[in-house]
């Protein structure tokens, strides 16, 4: 595994850090996180990058995101669903962005987005659920892997060293690819409500509270619970006070996902050392009315992307931001009878950020050459994770899935 | 297994203690610690004199009264169905649509239409609140707690959700449908399942079309309700799609339009013919891996831990064998030794209904309505609105930092501990989106209305302090128990609260707690907590609410 770059880089980062901790304004129960951001002027490859995942849940309909007007297969095979050539942000004369896509497309043509097209697995599923796993497993097994991708990352990363402000999930249910045994995940949808209340003595009792192992273990499922109890009471105060504490200069929108990247940009303001970062769009099942649902999602992760850009731009921490986006699987070329898609295969992925080598990456799939009426992928998706996290956290695809996968060039080595 | 907490508690949890010594028929002994998880499993929230009675009643009358009928008085009024006459709402806004024939002004029609709408959804929200109450009651009241736990299996199973259904008449028949069925004929549910009109709106087979299938209610029918994911082909998915077309509800009841239904030929995992959606359950119900699935998916639930390939093939035949009668599945598991064993005792993370229904019932409580609503939906588990058509993940799953604190919030409001002012402290982005309705309406809106499980509800929840009064036992509790040292009266509580044995450090560490507690309030050791009653209570509280919140209370 080849971490002991980062690792060392990381470690001498913190003893420069240590200095600052006394001029924390607050105390994070685990100061290692916050000591680290604190350091000015820290350059990526320092290791104070962050990344965000925006999870597409559903299966987005990578051809009405990236469309491929171009091809007379599309128009023929949507009689209702596909978008007219006018109605696209062309990028080329073979494909375009969605038309309420004008924030990403302004920051692909700053050169800050790459799109990588046609991103899947081997023996694709198209079950939600399972290819949903696949997706946070990085591995075709699913959850009878072990631990989710960005689990075994940060264990390659940080070793033992466990920190519960690093890894955070705004939303609800914690994604399985945050799951790991020894980096438990903080995950909250409101930081307001993001503590535990009691009287004074018991504030105190529940902060130093205990719940250690005895005669009658039950096991594993105890330690897990146990650890959320530590990672809670380290991660309440800081969280609470680095997003409750934070006034964006931009406003964000009144949307799920608008709300849920105003609060990760709070974090990531804040220096509390968050580094992985993950927000949830739902609602892309669009097996009717795709027109409609799938524009509507266009358009409200654009307002979204966008005011994240514009809160995060030109800040030393929001320029080493790197937001990658990804999704189950990609709909079905032929639509439906009811103005949908159902489920289908690849889909693309884009990757935004300063640092990005903004264009397109991978192939377009061939919408002639089909299996099964799907579009076949033409790039693994753990290549995007293994560029992202070789060149984020100096972790390369080997470490992750047990094979290298070549780069695609859209981040710094 | 029985802990420490035996000698005074025996009195009180056990009464008979010979009946505890024998191991029945079935091979496994028949005592405090089995009831116990029983009735947590099997219901919800053990009390002791529940546990007492079963105990007392022997295991074979016991587990006979689980499947007893209890009639079922479900107090609705006549469900109503939705309509909407001025204007529909769609993802682009408001349509307006003609009225009488005769066009009004784009504004005043839009106003009509909006308020028409608002009060429609209001209504309906409340029909569907009210109903869910209803079952939170019946839940609590532990009048039919098979019944109950079984309706919320299937509700998790087969899956809808009332924000795609949009009617609450529809999410209530279906529920009825699950509760009718829940310990009877899986083939039977299924059937209804497939026909019901929440279904079939739910998963779009009200508008799949001969002329091109809408595949996703034939995929998940196979993934999530019969077979589980692995056990088709894609093939047979699009086959069965064209089976189940022109499948459709109108006006909230099952419909055939063979206009919309391909006749064809089709071909069925192997089976060849002109095949209709009948035929397509009925090749799936021939499968017994049909069975194992459902078996696996029940064991799953019920032990909550997923069972190896063989006690799930074990499982998975004895219901095939029976024809998928429910009762005799459920009959087999609580007989089995397995059930009783020490992977399974306590280990099971609670989901936020077991974990608010159970809290209440160990404390024998009827909390509040708001309490119950907006609990069970920050804590993630908001009935009638799964997450997804795979239902709820369950297990570690329902378990989030943020999650975890809540819960202990919720405890420390049920105990009169926590003021619903500072748990909730600025909080609601979350709360009015999902159903599209107004924000700044509903900031504006009277603290009054505590129906609503949204922001109307939070502010109904920060009254909580004032309007709710929990008449605690446990002072009496701990005088019944015999308790006299401050070690027995821990003991008494983590007895009483959890459904785990706590570990010695855990237990030394709230025994002093408690006598920090108790010192604090000026309450002497011994008898002291008899001597002001006020006092005591409130020092237990405290400590019920710390007990609440620990790692070990989230599981049964």
């Amino acid at each position: 595994m080849n971490t002991s770059t980062s690792e060392s880089l990381d470690r001498r980062t913190l003893l420069r850090g240590i200095g600052a901790l006394g001029a924390l304004s607050f105390t994070s129960r685990r100061g290692l996180g916050a000591s680290l951001s604190l350091s000015p002027g820290l350059s990526p490859t320092e290791g104070i990058g962050t990344l965000v995942l925006l999870q597409m849940t559903g299966g987005n309909d990578g051809l009405s995101m990236v469309v491929p007007f171009g091809d007379d297969a599309y128009h023929s095979s949507r009689k209702t669903v596909a978008h007219k050539k006018s109605d696209v942000l062309a990028i080329d004369e073979y494909r375009g962005l969605n038309k309420k896509l004008g924030a990403l497309r302004a920051r692909y043509d700053a050169g800050e987005v790459a799109i990588i097209e046609g991103c899947g697995y081997p023996e694709p599923n198209r079950s939600h659920f399972k290819s949903m796993e696949i997706w946070h497993a990085g591995d075709t097994r699913g959850r009878a892997s072990g631990d989710g991708w960005i689990g075994r990352m940060s264990e390659a990363v940080w070793e033992q060293e466990a920190d519960p402000n690093r890894v955070i999930h705004v939303g609800g249910t914690t994604p399985y690819a945050l799951e790991s045994g020894v980096h438990p995940a903080a995950s909250f949808a409101f930081a307001e409500g993001y503590r535990w209340v009691g009287t004074e003595g018991n504030m105190k009792a529940y902060e130093e509270g205990k719940s250690a192992p005895g005669s009658t273990d039950s096991g594993s499922t105890l330690d897990a619970l146990r650890s959320a109890y530590s990672a809670a009471r380290g991660s309440s105060s800081a969280i609470r006070k680095a997003a409750l504490g934070y006034r964006p200069r931009v406003a964000y929108p009144d949307s799920g996902i608008g709300l849920a990247l105003g609060t990760a940009a709070a974090l990531i303001q804040g220096g509390i050392g968050s580094r992985i970062l993950s927000v949830e769009l739902k609602g892309f099942d669009t097996h009717n009315r795709q027109v409609v649902r799938h524009n509507g999602l266009m358009q409200e992760l654009d307002e979204a992307l966008s005011a994240f850009h514009a809160n995060l731009k030109g800040t030393p921490r929001g320029d080493e931001v790197t937001l990658m986006a990804f999704s189950e699987f990609g709909r079905r070329l032929a639509e439906n009878g009811s103005k949908g898609t159902d489920h289908g295969v690849a889909g693309p992925m884009f990757v935004m950020g300063k640092g990005v080598r903004g264009g397109l990456y991978g192939k377009h799939p061939s919408l002639t050459e089909l299996d099964k009426g799907d579009l076949v992928h033409t790039t693994d998706f753990r290549r995007v994770y293994g560029e992202v996290s070789q060149s984020l956290f100096g972790v390369k695809s080997k470490a992750l899935f047990g094979k290298s996968f070549p780069r695609l060039g859209f981040l710094p080595a | 297994m029985l802990n420490f907490a035996l000698p005074f508690c025996t009195a009180l949890l056990i009464g008979v203690a010979s009946a505890q010594e024998t191991p029945n028929s079935n091979g496994f002994e028949w005592n405090a610690d089995t009831a116990e998880h029983l009735i947590n499993r099997a219901g919800f929230g053990a009390q002791p004199d529940e546990i007492d009675a079963a105990v007392e009643m022997g295991f074979d009358a016991f587990l006979d009264s689980l499947f007893l009928p209890v009639p079922a008085q479900v107090p609705l009024s006549p469900a109503k169905r939705r309509v909407r006459k001025d204007g529909v709402m769609t993802e682009e806004g408001l349509k307006v649509e003609e009225a009488g024939g005769k066009k009004m002004a784009s504004e005043e029609l839009l106003g009509a239409a909006k308020s028409a709408d608002k009060d429609q959804r209001k209504a309906d929200r409340r029909q569907l609140e009210d109903y869910t109450l209803w079952w939170f009651d019946t839940m609590i009241s532990g009048q039919d707690p098979l019944r109950d736990r079984m309706t919320l299996f299937w509700h998790g199973l087969f899956t809808s959700s009332m924000q795609d259904v949009k009617s609450s008449y529809q999410m209530i028949r279906q529920n009825q449908l699950l509760r009718h069925g829940a310990l009877g004929d899986y083939g039977a549910m299924l059937r209804l399942v497939a026909r019901d009109p929440a279904m079939l709106e739910y998963l779009d087979n009200d508008e799949n079309k001969k002329s091109a299938p809408n595949e996703n209610f034939a995929r998940e029918v196979m993934e999530l309700f019969t077979l589980g994911e692995g056990n088709y082909t894609e093939s047979d998915i699009k086959e069965a799609a064209r089976a189940f077309t022109g499948w459709r509800s109108k006006g909230s009841e099952f419909t055939f339009n063979k206009r919309q239904h391909d006749g064809g030929k089709k071909t069925f995992m192997g089976v060849e013919g002109k095949l209709n959606g009948e035929d397509v359950l009925d090749i799936l119900l021939q499968q017994p891996g049909c069975a194992d699935y459902i078996a696996g998916r029940l064991l799953t639930y019920l032990e909550g831990v997923a069972p190896d390939p063989e006690r799930r093939a074990q499982y998975g035949d004895m219901f095939f064998k029976a024809d998928y009668d429910i009762e005799t599945l459920l009959r087999g598991l609580f007989q089995d030794p397995a059930f009783y064993r020490d992977e399974v005792v306590g280990t099971r993370v609670m989901g936020p209904v077991d974990y608010l229904v159970g809290s209440s019932r160990r404390l024998d409580l009827l909390p509040p309505k708001a309490w119950l609503l907006v609990g069970s939906r920050l804590l993630g588990q908001r009935l009638f609105h799964p997450p997804s058509v795979k239902g709820w993940d369950g297990g570690m799953a329902w378990i989030t930092t943020a999650s975890l604190m809540q819960r202990g919030n919720l405890a420390g409001l049920l105990v009169g501990q926590v003021d619903a002012d500072e748990v909730l402290s600025g909080d609601t982005s979350d709360y009015e989106m999902e159903e599209g309705s107004d924000m700044g309406e509903m900031m504006g809106e009277p603290k009054a209305k505590k129906n609503r499980a949204t922001l109307g509800d939070l502010k109904g929840l920060k009254e909580l302090k004032r309007d709710w009064h929990p008449i605690l036992q446990l002072a009496s509790g701990t005088a019944r128990a015999g308790a006299r040292t401050d070690s027995e009266v821990v003991d008494y509580l983590t007895e009483l609260l959890l459904a785990v044995e706590v570990g010695e450090d855990t237990r030394t560490w709230l025994v002093s707690q408690y006598v920090q507690k108790r010192e604090g309030a000026g309450l002497e050791g011994q008898r002291g907590p008899m001597r002001d009653r006020r006092q005591a209570q409130d020092v237990l509280a405290s400590m019920a609410h710390l007990i609440l919140s620990l790692p070990e209370a989230q599981l049964n």
